[in-house]
């Protein structure tokens, strides 16, 4: 099975719209309301910190549009994992292939442990995806370069 | 990057393990859904008990594992580079899935067995489709 992948500048695009994303989601008062908790070390509580005022993209688009950005970082870093490398050959395909095989055996790792540790753990579905692709874009890129 | 695998008869040893594990584990939600009643009185929950039945969910599942790390009666390079796609594969369906229902609604949060149970079975399917028709 041979997957179509898109050009090199798939890349630049993708980082471009992932980098873009992460901005926009961190005017957010959400983004900022969380940084303010670690900046604090968790301290002051939630209702305690300063009333925030909408700014940019939130005010313009309302708070719901929070989402459609979390997606978009996503869609991001799908883009950068599916466009080719300047050098595409069968040697770079081989170790594609071995990267999605070590971030499938990491990560399932990590959950079975984690599963065996706290049986209720609950987690969004982004912390899975954005993990995935953190992990398996590293993994490619030491690869890329090691080998 | 080569992996150690288990010899052929962690198949027969990882599939025995998962059968007898699940069906202990499972036997009480699966009866509920057969009759079509929750039974809050769970005499064979009871029977089991919580702690034992969350070892052996754990256990169906590195049953499950054990099944994946054995090696095939044949063993050669076709086959490891179909178990390398296998994967490939999985993590496309896996991944698509999560993102299509996040994109759906942020508000949907899973235990972690979900993830692992459909990871590995796609997984296997997958692989033993690919086996059996190239």
């Amino acid at each position: 099975m041979k997957i179509k992948m898109l050009p090199n500048w798939g890349k630049k695009l993708g980082f471009l719209v992932f980098v873009i994303s992460v901005l926009i989601t961190s005017t957010f008062i959400e983004s900022r309301k969380s940084f303010f908790e670690g900046y604090n070390a968790g301290l002051v509580l939630e209702n305690e910190i300063l009333y925030l005022e909408p700014i940019l993209f939130e005010r313009v688009l309302g708070p719901e549009s929070l989402h459609f950005f979390s997606v978009l970082i996503i869609i991001g870093l799908i883009i950068y994992m599916f466009s080719k490398e300047k050098v595409e050959d069968d040697y770079i395909d081989k170790l594609r292939l071995e990267s999605f095989q070590l971030t499938s055996l990491i990560s399932l790792a990590a959950s079975v442990i984690l599963y065996i540790a706290f049986k209720t753990m609950k987690l969004e579905l982004d912390y899975f995806v954005l993990i995935f692709l953190i992990i398996y874009l590293n993994i490619f890129a030491l690869k890329k370069r090691h080998f | 990057m080569k992996i150690k695998m288990l010899p052929n008869w962690g198949k027969k040893l990882g599939f025995l393990v998962f059968i007898t594990c699940s069906f202990i584990a499972d036997y009480s939600d699966f009866m509920d859904g057969l009759t079509g009643q929750s039974s809050n009185s769970g005499k064979y929950a009871d029977l089991v008990g919580k702690q034992l039945s969350h070892v052996l969910e754990i256990l169906s599942i590195l049953g499950l594992i054990i099944y994946m790390f054995s090696k095939e009666k044949i063993e050669d390079d076709y086959i490891n580079k179909l178990r390398l796609k296998s994967f490939q594969l999985t993590s496309f369906i896996g991944l698509a899935l999560t993102i299509i229902a996040y994109s759906i609604s942020e508000e949907i949060r899973l235990t972690l067995d979900y993830f692992i149970i459909l990871f590995l079975w796609i997984y296997l399917g997958v692989f033993a489709i690919k086996k059996r028709i190239y």
